[in-house]
């Protein structure tokens, strides 16, 4: 499995990456921002998506936005501090399909991330 | 917010001029004539349970708060200072200052290895902590006020030779922080804006 971290903070990136590899999931690529992620995903096909929101050059839920214009199978989790109703709110809609809020304990990224792709494996196979 | 002798930091010359009571008065009428209201203390708690939370969180390290204070400028009294603005529901700035030694101590702890130079690691380590406690405070106002909050990209500064002009003489609230890692001051200035829903 590709997952894509995308966060201007290497020390976020760091504590998302040490998530994934105990989810078991090795094969991380990293962006710093909305644009590069958009740059990364128009050369590779990743099968997650973890997305910060406030990022310079492009925000997050700027990113999901195009993604979204083009993908929408991809699974995307919001990874931010910003988990008021306004704001969820505005990411659902714009196709985020779950949060991981900061500051996240490791056990509880975990059982989110796994949710979601159990989520995403179960539609799939529907459709 | 409701003034009592416990909210102000009364320094030795103003102890032997004034009394308490005194003070306080003095203390509330220059920053109701700064800002057109004294700061409300409603605002504050949410930064600091989010200081709290992130300690406890990613640090796994309590945090001990000392008495809140009033202050009518952000003195940089610290090394490394990281800002972020709010905009929206309620305006304002955060910033957690930081003496060198306990920044090296929070960054090396996350890493878990020994940083003993402030490089761009730790500066970037530092505006993720105000960038976590902000957005932490944020979403608690956000939802309890039923509206929008919106935050800046953190900004970083090092050393003490500068000053902050914005918000234009704003009083700030300072909460002094004391851990195993080291000792660090939140000081935030805020108040209510003018937001659509």
């Amino acid at each position: 499995m590709k997952v894509l971290v995308v966060d201007d903070s290497a020390m976020a990136r760091r504590m998302i990456i040490n998530v994934l590899k105990r989810a078991g999931m090795e094969n991380v690529q990293q962006a710093n921002d909305g644009q590069e992620a958009l740059s990364y995903i128009s050369t590779n096909e990743y099968q997650l998506i973890l997305m910060d929101w406030n990022m310079p050059n492009m925000t997050g839920i700027e990113a999901v936005e195009k993604i979204r214009e083009k993908d929408q199978t991809t699974p995307i989790i919001m990874v931010t501090g910003l988990g008021d109703e306004h704001h969820v709110k505005e990411a659902i809609k714009k196709g985020v399909n779950n949060f991981i809020i900061k500051p996240f304990l490791p056990d509880k990224a975990i059982s989110i991330i796994k949710d979601t792709l159990k989520q995403f494996q179960t539609t799939n196979k529907a459709n | 917010m409701k003034l009592d002798n416990k909210t102000f930091t009364i320094n030795e010359g103003e102890k032997n001029r004034y009394s308490k009571n005194k003070f306080r008065e003095l203390f509330k009428k220059k920053a109701e004539k700064s800002t057109g209201s004294v700061p409300q203390a409603e605002f504050i708690n949410p930064f600091i349970s989010s200081v709290s939370n992130l300690f406890e969180t990613i640090l796994e390290c309590p945090v001990m708060r000392e008495e809140l204070s009033l202050r009518m400028n952000l003195h940089p009294n610290l090394d490394i200072v990281a800002f972020i603005s709010l905009s929206g529901a309620i305006q304002g700035t955060v910033a957690l200052s930081f003496p060198t030694k306990t920044a090296l101590a929070m960054v090396s702890r996350v890493y878990q290895e020994d940083m003993i130079i402030v490089d761009s690691t730790v500066m970037d380590a530092v505006g993720e902590f105000v960038n976590m406690v902000a957005a932490g405070a944020q979403s608690i106002l956000a939802n309890e006020m039923k509206q929008k909050i919106e935050l800046s990209v953190p900004t970083m500064v090092r050393g003490t030779c500068f000053s902050i002009d914005y918000p234009s003489q704003a009083t700030w609230l300072e909460v002094p922080f004391s851990s195993e890692l080291g000792v660090f001051l939140l000081r935030v200035t805020i108040k209510r804006g003018e937001t659509e829903n």
